[in-house]
């Protein structure tokens, strides 16, 4: 049985913190928006609750505003969330062994929790757990207040929240970088997802980046 | 298709996150696949952070949260906080823009 302890969980939970704002403020946004194009208020609260994915949510919302099909909805959330196996793939060994409570941990899998969790030498399971519930709490919660009560929460960007999650990720980034290959391969990550971006569907070029670095020869 | 749309969006976002869970169980994975997946956190990290501070609706962009990255950055190597780092980010990023 894995084990996993409380402070753990507390730390993952302490570490996302300073970004439970930013969650909250982006998914007031994905609330007011999906209100806007007819989902009502129930459906963008459940669709966060259950999705807990902003890329795909606001890609679906772009899709259906333009009335495209289901079927292309689907293609663009499937391109924007590829990831996820490769995350889900790297947490697996240190998630609970019970089917069903493995199935509940992976849903708090994120671009942020999975990077924390591999922030040790080993998988943090309880790293990703706490950090992982944060924003689902800030997400979810921040998506009901923004169906509610829509143009009132006003625009976060002005107090700069939008900067938070780029900050956190080059903060991580910056915390595991050990030297110069690794100093070359983020940034030449980076400027290819840069120039790949404008030429594929939206999400493509992060997964293209991703089949790079898992195919390039190891050293 | 208000309901079709949340249900079929929910259960292929469910599906990603769960399936390479449930299909390995609990089996470590092999140390070549391991050493692949260690090795592309760091460029995968790199795309995330460029697509979501020089990218915008997939054309080439730059704000003042590039700035506000820049200063958290610096404050991350000094201080190895997070919290600081994060409040140097928004803090410069919003005091750009109010100046601009």
């Amino acid at each position: 049985m894995k084990q996993v302890t409380d402070e753990r969980v507390r730390d993952g939970a302490r570490l996302a913190l300073p970004f439970l704002a930013a969650d909250f403020v982006d998914g007031a946004a994905f609330g007011v928006i999906a209100a806007g194009v007819g989902l009502g208020v129930a459906g963008p609260v459940l669709l966060s609750a259950l999705a807990f994915s902003g890329s795909a949510q606001f890609a679906a919302l772009t899709v259906l505003g333009d009335r495209g099909s289901l079927l292309s909805i689907l293609l663009a959330v499937a391109a924007l969330n590829a990831r996820y196996l490769v995350y889900g793939a790297a947490v697996a060994p240190a998630l609970s062994r019970n089917p069903m409570r493995r199935a509940l941990e992976a849903q708090l899998l994120t671009d942020a929790s999975w990077a924390l969790s591999v922030r040790e030498t080993s998988v943090s399971r309880g790293l990703m757990l706490g950090s992982g519930a944060v924003s689902w709490i800030g997400w979810t919660g921040g998506t009901a207040a923004g169906a509610l009560f829509g143009s009132v929460l006003g625009d976060y960007r002005g107090i700069g929240l939008d900067a938070a999650l780029p900050a956190f990720f080059l903060c991580l980034l910056l915390d595991r970088v050990s030297g110069r290959a690794d100093v070359v391969a983020g940034v030449l990550a980076g400027a290819a997802a840069i120039a790949l971006a404008p030429y594929l569907p939206p999400g493509m070029a992060l997964v293209v980046v991703l089949a790079a670095a898992l195919a390039r020869p190891r050293r | 298709m208000r309901w079709e749309v949340i249900a079929a969006v929910a259960a292929l976002c469910i599906a990603l996150r769960v399936a390479a869970p449930l299909l390995l169980r609990g089996r470590q994975l092999p140390p070549a696949v391991e050493a692949r997946l260690n090795g592309a956190i760091v460029p995968l990290l790199g795309a995330l952070i460029a697509i979501q501070l020089f990218v915008h609706e997939g054309q080439p962009d730059i704000d003042a949260r590039a700035a506000g990255v820049g200063a958290a950055a610096v404050v991350f190597v000094w201080r190895r906080s997070f919290v600081w780092a994060l409040l140097a980010a928004a803090a410069v990023a919003a005091g750009l823009r109010q100046l601009a």
